[in-house]
């Protein structure tokens, strides 16, 4: 009986729904999060009846065969890219990307990470750092003594010292766009890395053609809207009942078969 | 003397196929662009002498329905629905295949491919190319593709006189001999995906009904066994213990 391993397979695909809408809420008040949505695509067809073969003598050929299905599977869960609404906090150190583009952030391990999430803060050294003390890229050392730093739209961070009239320039944060923004991994803490699929990233100056542009004391919330995963949660809820249904009707059918003298 | 057990195994047998056809609708419930099955059933006459026939049932066809289903929208740049009857082109290694699921993001050369990787063709037979500098990218109805640096191209989107001459392939694509002519009825809505057209009440109630069949064609057999007992009690009674 086919029926209940292909209804295996969308009670298992639903499975998978609801651990990427349940993901989703979780990282509601993710600063720079995106919201995922898992993909469905239909398994093999079984020809029983080949459509296109002759049914006569005459030339005559099968209009439609007899092809079954055998359920479906989950062909990815991506990343929608959407752009997340801009908070103010205030923060000097908050900066929030609108348009395309993401910081580059030195991981320990010398790799190069990509994120979104604008919440950096200085460490001892005066450099500018994300939350685990990783620095953004290129590196930015604010001097001590600075009384007031201003970072602008196209990424320039500009300090005023002491008793100086004219703001300093110490810096340039830069911001890597990507062909595919979903081809790129999630490893956590609100880090992604490049992968073949992402293509290689290209550095380019905030507010340049197809760079999006900082906001200081800004952030951008996650990307995912409450009332649309409750619904998608209650959409995938009801398609898993469903699918159980298909098996205990064929697990009736089959007592039905065995009832059989 | 068998016939009336052999047409309730045709019986049987045709509703445990249509029940694999309802669960693989019910499995497809939220497939990006699933059209649902149906089975098709035929008379099989057999002449038994004396004029009279018996009639088998059984399965000539699966045939998909193919009206549009729910748009689902998005917001996805890259998410792409066509309203109306038509397809996307695509440009697989067995060849073209078509797919009706709008579900495309961009390679690492910037091509535009489905979830797979194959690539969706433009209108002139090849596939549809960005540069990273093309932001703000709009599709309009027609296929068009532009964004802010100019026009890239119109996504080709076809159409067949008879859709049953497609043969389904899994991962919502299609493969098929007949020529595909361009779509004249169909609208491109770029950022919403068209959802599965399986209606959950419709297959709920045909898999009531089917579960019921079955049944009835077990009690058949049941009935048939019960008479043949009862005849063979009756005719082999020997007189002493009737």
């Amino acid at each position: 009986m086919r029926s209940l391993s292909i209804a295996a397979t969308g009670m298992l695909a639903q499975q998978t729904n609801i651990d990427v809408i349940a993901n989703n809420i979780a990282n509601l008040n993710t600063t720079g999060f995106k919201r995922q949505r898992p993909e469905f695509q239909d398994l093999l067809y079984q020809n029983l009846r080949r459509v296109g073969t002759a049914s006569s003598d005459a030339g005559t050929i099968v209009p439609s065969g007899v092809q079954i299905g055998t359920g479906v599977r989950n062909g990815s869960v991506y990343r929608i890219t959407e752009q997340g609404n801009l908070v103010s906090t205030g923060n000097t150190f908050d900066l929030a990307i609108q348009g395309k583009g993401y910081f580059r952030v030195e991981l320990p391990n010398g790799e190069d990470a990509f994120t979104r999430a604008g919440t950096f803060q200085i460490n001892g050294e005066g450099e500018i750092v994300t939350l685990d003390g990783f620095t953004v890229g290129p590196g930015i050392i604010i001097p001590n003594g600075a009384i007031d730093v201003t970072i602008n739209a196209s990424g320039g961070v500009e300090v005023k010292l002491g008793e100086q009239i004219e703001p300093q320039n110490v810096g340039q944060i830069e911001l890597v766009t990507f062909p595919n923004e979903a081809g790129l991994e999630a490893i956590g803490q609100n880090l992604l890395l490049e992968t073949p699929s992402s293509g290689s990233g290209t550095a380019g100056t905030p507010g340049s053609a197809g760079v999006g542009t900082l906001q200081q004391g800004f952030l951008e919330t996650s990307n995912v809207d409450a009332v649309s995963e409750i619904t998608n949660m209650i959409t995938a809820q009801r398609a898993y009942e469903l699918n159980s249904k298909v098996i205990s009707t064929a697990d009736e059918m089959m007592a039905t078969i065995s009832q059989l003298r | 003397m068998e016939n009336t057990v052999l047409v309730a195994l045709s019986k049987h047998m045709v509703l445990r196929r249509q029940m694999d056809v309802i669960a693989n609708n019910i499995a497809n419930m939220n497939t990006t662009g699933f059209k649902r099955e149906r089975s098709l059933f035929a008379t099989y006459l057999q002449d038994v002498g004396e004029g009279s026939k018996i009639a088998f049932v059984r399965n000539t066809g699966v045939v998909s329905d193919f009206s549009t289903g729910p748009l689902e929208v998005t917001n996805n740049t890259f998410d792409i629905a066509i309203r109306g009857n038509g397809f996307f082109e695509l440009e697989t290694p067995q060849g073209t295949r078509f797919t009706r699921g709008g579900r495309f993001e961009l390679d690492a050369d910037g091509a535009l491919v489905t979830a797979q990787g194959y690539p969706v063709l433009a209108d002139d037979g090849f596939p549809i190319l960005t540069v990273p500098e093309d932001t703000n990218i709009i599709i309009s109805s027609d296929g068009t593709v532009t964004s802010e640096g100019g026009e890239i191209g119109r996504l080709l989107v076809v159409a067949f006189e008879d859709t049953r001459d497609l043969i389904k392939l899994g991962g919502g694509l299609y493969a098929t001999e007949a020529t595909a002519q361009p779509a004249l009825d169909a609208e491109v809505i770029q950022g919403s995906i068209e959802g599965s057209n399986v209606e959950p009440i419709v297959e709920m109630t045909r898999m009531i009904t089917l579960l019921r069949s079955f049944q009835n064609a077990q009690k058949l057999s049941d009935d048939e066994n019960e008479l043949r007992r009862r005849a063979i009690n009756a005719l082999a009674a020997t007189p002493q213990s009737v």
